[in-house]
């Protein structure tokens, strides 16, 4: 499972390229640990001075407890209030948002559900639940430390929504509407559901279990016939509670699978429980004979644990999926005839003229009224470059504008925009998967239809000998032959296999996924980010490096991957040691060219090779060569020229992740056929292809979303296809996949729609992920057979009349016990040597 | 007549009891949240009274209506 203490994705600033286990925990690391409860400080609460918390609840709480002064704590509050904040969520003032999230109680007082970004420890359910305290007109706050959300009751004349929410994010814990979402209402309903189910069902279970031994030591000791009606009597009604109450959902999938025509898993089950059932309640009334109300009841517990898990399981990979909405803004700058106004998303129109700022994310799909920006599309088309955009141009909600301001008309919002269709589509892919049913469920209907067939079988053999005897041996049989060693075949090793994997660092979500990653198949990867490191970098420089000091003064002007990429090499050559750069003068960013500007008295220019000829700088042919090696490799080229003079070159682009030919070659080697779809051009993926050896057929460029999706489909049904990738647009085909995989620093989106997660970097994880899942299969075919072969042979001899009821119940748990150690003796996702 | 006549259909009404409670406690959301209660516990009542000003009546149950949500009402 993913873990869940991932910070939840900051629209404002970071649209979703959140990697799942914060860089702040992992930076911080060396960086000390909370004085209070000894969690890593993260990065954005490191001050120079004083005792460092990990958030702010921490530090009230150290505070009181430091000095139990009341006071000290209100001091805090008040502190906390006057710092500065950079958002003023003045849109959760606006009437429509409040209608859309918060709820109005018949009391005057309104309720809000936010979810809190930050919330890790039980210090900072202390402080914000403290909010009524120092936030007059806060009713109550109550938090959820599970779902990171605050139940907040406040009264609208006294305070207002901007005010808490401008309150939290001073205390650190930066809020977000949760959606007032009728499908989670549902989820909790029907998990109530499956709880209450489960416990009648255990309830019932445990108790014809205890009567059972009553029952079997009878059989020894001898019981009196009232004594044994008595016994069996109660056990044939718990066991008719329990059947027909929990256990009625197996006959309403038996009816719909019979209605429908398709098999499905409850009819067998249904069988199972129909014929045990009627079997036990006609031997109950004779007063002779085995009852199975025992194994029926422990059955159908077994199978609704299972299920519930299921259930749990599959909501998981569900829920989150409204997090996607986090991609788009929460809020928009609407242009009005007279000002613009910050509103809610939802308030948002089409036909609305809308501002966005350098550096925001764009909220709705349209058209550039007026502007010229780049704007960073990787989010939705896996496309490296960032894109020009002038008047007249589309854009998408979701990317990033990167350089300067643009106004735009909306025409699209929501789920009409382009990625909200894509996240439509990501929603089906997840839901249309169907969980691999376990095979121990797929076995245990027929399982008991067999053993009861079996004892009946028994009972006829040994009649001619007596009934005691013919009744000893049946239940020898049906004792001997318990099904637990193969229900727990299957499920214990996957059990210990994902234990074992997430050690590694490998998250599996699902016991399918290791089931299916076995046998080769079709792999396909995502080039940005999974292959490549999903980072510009200076490749190439070729030139004069004396300047590096003007150039990064230039370059820190502006956001954009390349200019960062520049800074990146420049630091990395200079060791880190460039502080107090000049100050650059007359710059100008030139959107998809370049950028000029005078540094020290020179002029600079830096950009692609047309806007340098255009200056009236000449490129000498050594130069117009290395150009040319750059473009053969797919890199960007960039020219940078100091007073008309050409003086470097630059190749930028993304590069191969060390352990990717490795692995690949490994994975080739074991079968696997592979491909890779990328939303980049193809001057870029194919010399990727071409390092990796892989066939030029299988190699897709510049494919949207929505191909890599229909890609994905029309190669899963020509065997197990198996998608790697770490983008939103990934995220469709991940879900469609038989298995998607995604890789260390993906984007929120392909984490909660895949199969596995890989938590560290590099793709050497993916070869231990599939060797260690071919160990795993080889485990559970192991278990199978041996737990089958050990009830072949236990029901062979007590079938022969070779064991009593006393040595089939010392043998039965034997057979458990060799299938758990086997399980836990495996050597799947040991360390291997790269 | 034997003890079990009496000792089954007890063991059997303390079965029934302890799965009307827990229907009762799933019912009322008791484990939709698992981690926070435990903590809120270790709170000290006394620091819950409020600086600015002391509670109204008024507010005091709405605090104690809001510390027991009912579900239907739930948005």
């Amino acid at each position: 499972m993913i873990p869940i203490n991932s910070p939840r994705s900051q629209p404002e600033r970071t649209p979703v390229i959140d990697e799942i286990d914060g860089n702040e925990t992992a930076q911080s690391s060396g960086q000390g640990i909370c004085i209070h409860c000894d969690l890593p400080i993260p990065t954005s609460r490191q001050h120079s001075s004083g005792p460092e918390f990990c958030c702010a609840g921490c530090e009230v709480a150290y505070a009181i407890l430091q000095d139990m002064d009341p006071r000290l704590l209100e001091e805090i509050a008040e502190a906390k209030t006057a710092g500065p904040s950079e958002l003023t969520y003045e849109e959760m003032d606006h009437p429509r948002f409040l209608e859309l999230y918060a709820h109005q109680l018949d009391s005057g007082l309104n309720r809000i559900r936010l979810h809190l970004e930050g919330i890790h420890c039980a210090s900072c359910v202390f402080v914000i639940e403290k909010l009524p305290e120092f936030l007059p007109g806060v009713i109550n706050a109550r938090v959820n430390l599970t779902t990171a959300t605050l139940d907040c009751f406040w009264n609208p004349d006294a305070v207002a929504l901007s005010e808490i929410a401008r309150t939290l994010d001073r205390l650190g814990y930066r809020p977000h509407p949760a959606q007032p979402n009728e499908t989670e209402r549902l989820y909790r309903l029907e998990n109530r559901k499956h709880l209450i189910r489960l416990g009648i069902a255990g309830a019932c279970a445990g108790n014809v279990m205890l009567i059972a031994f009553a029952l079997y030591a009878g059989m020894f000791t001898g019981m009196s016939a009232e004594h044994l009606n008595l016994f069996r009597w109660t056990s044939a009604g718990l066991a008719l509670v329990s059947i027909f109450w929990p256990g009625q959902i197996f006959f309403r999938g038996a009816l719909l699978a019979l209605k429908t025509r398709v098999p499905h898993i409850d009819l067998p089950v249904a069988l199972g429980i129909t014929i045990g059932g009627i079997a036990g309640l006609v031997n109950s009334i004779r007063g002779s004979g085995e009852i199975y109300f025992d194994s029926l009841t422990v059955l159908i517990f077994l199978l609704l644990v299972g299920r519930y898990i299921q259930f749990r399981q599959q909501h998981h990979a569900l829920s989150q999926l409204s997090l996607l909405k986090n991609i788009t803004p929460r809020h928009a700058r609407l242009v009005t005839d007279t000002e613009v106004l910050t509103v809610p998303i939802e308030v948002l129109q089409a036909e609305d003229e809308v501002e966005v700022r350098a550096g925001d994310v764009i909220p709705a799909d349209g058209v550039i009224l007026s502007g010229d920006s780049s704007v960073d599309e990787s989010i939705l088309t896996g496309e490296s470059r960032p894109r020009r955009v002038l008047t007249g141009g589309e854009v998408t909600a979701g990317t990033l504008n990167l350089t300067s301001p643009l106004r735009m008309q909306v025409q699209s919002v929501g789920e009409q925009t382009r990625i909200g269709r894509l996240m439509n589509l990501v929603e089906l892919g997840v839901s249309s998967k169907l969980p691999l049913i376990e095979l121990a469920n797929r076995i245990a209907g027929v399982f008991v239809v067999t053993v009861i067939l079996l004892s009946l079988l028994c009972l006829g053999l040994w009649w001619s000998s007596g009934a005691k005897v013919a009744v000893a041996n049946a239940i020898s049989l049906l004792i001997v032959t318990c099904p637990c060693a193969l229900g727990l075949a299957t499920p214990l090793a996957l059990a210990v296999a994902q234990g074992k994997a997430a050690k590694r660092s490998i998250l599996i979500n699902s016991g399918d996924a290791v089931e299916k990653l076995a046998r080769p198949g079709f792999l396909w990867l995502d080039k940005t980010g999974t292959l490549t490191t999903g980072e510009m970098q200076v490749q190439v420089w070729q030139g004069d490096q004396s300047r590096f000091r003007d150039i990064a003064a230039l370059e820190q002007q502006v956001v954009h991957p390349i200019a960062t990429a520049i800074q990146g090499y420049i630091e990395q050559q200079t060791g880190g040691a460039l502080t107090d750069l000049p100050t650059p003068e007359e710059t100008q960013a030139r959107p998809g060219k370049g950028i000029s500007g005078t540094v020290n008295g020179h002029q600079l220019l830096i950009g692609t090779e047309a806007l340098v000829t255009s200056e009236g700088c000449l490129i000498s042919p050594a130069y117009q060569q290395s150009i040319a090696d750059c473009r053969s490799q797919g890199l960007t080229t960039v020219l940078i020229a100091v007073d008309g003079e050409l003086e470097a070159v630059c190749g930028i682009g993304d590069s191969l992740r060390p352990d990717s030919r490795a692995t690949l070659d490994h994975l080739k080697a074991a079968g696997w056929s592979i491909g890779i779809l990328s939303g980049d051009h193809e001057e870029i993926v194919n010399p990727i292809a071409r390092q990796l050896d892989i066939d030029p057929e299988f190699v897709h460029a510049s494919v949207l979303p929505e191909e890599k999706l229909q890609i994905i489909q029309q190669s899963t049904p020509r065997g197990l296809t198996v998608m790697v990738g770490d983008g939103v647009n990934d995220s469709a085909a991940l879900a469609a996949a038989s298995v998607g995989i995604a890789v260390h620093g993906g984007a929120e989106a392909s984490l909660q729609v895949a199969d596995v997660y890989l938590n560290r970097p590099g793709l050497s994880p993916l070869r231990e992920l599939i060797d260690g899942a071919r160990m795993t299969n080889q485990v559970i075919i192991r278990n199978l057979l041996i737990s089958l072969a050990y009830n072949l042979l236990a029901a062979g001899l007590a079938l022969g009349g070779l064991i009593n009821p006393l040595i089939a119940a010392v043998l039965m748990p034997t057979s458990s016990l060799t299938v758990l150690v086997l399980s836990f003796m495996n050597r799947s996702f040991r360390e291997t040597h790269a | 007549m034997s003890v079990l006549y009496i000792a089954l259909p007890v063991a059997i009404l303390l079965a029934l009891a302890a799965v009307i409670a827990f229907v009762w406690t799933v019912s009322r959301g008791q484990y939709d949240d698992l981690d926070t209660p435990a903590l809120r516990m270790l709170e000290d009542d006394e620091r819950r009274r409020p600086r600015h000003r002391p509670a109204t009546k008024n507010e005091t149950s709405l605090r104690e209506e809001a510390d027991h949500p009912d579900d239907s009402r739930q948005q």
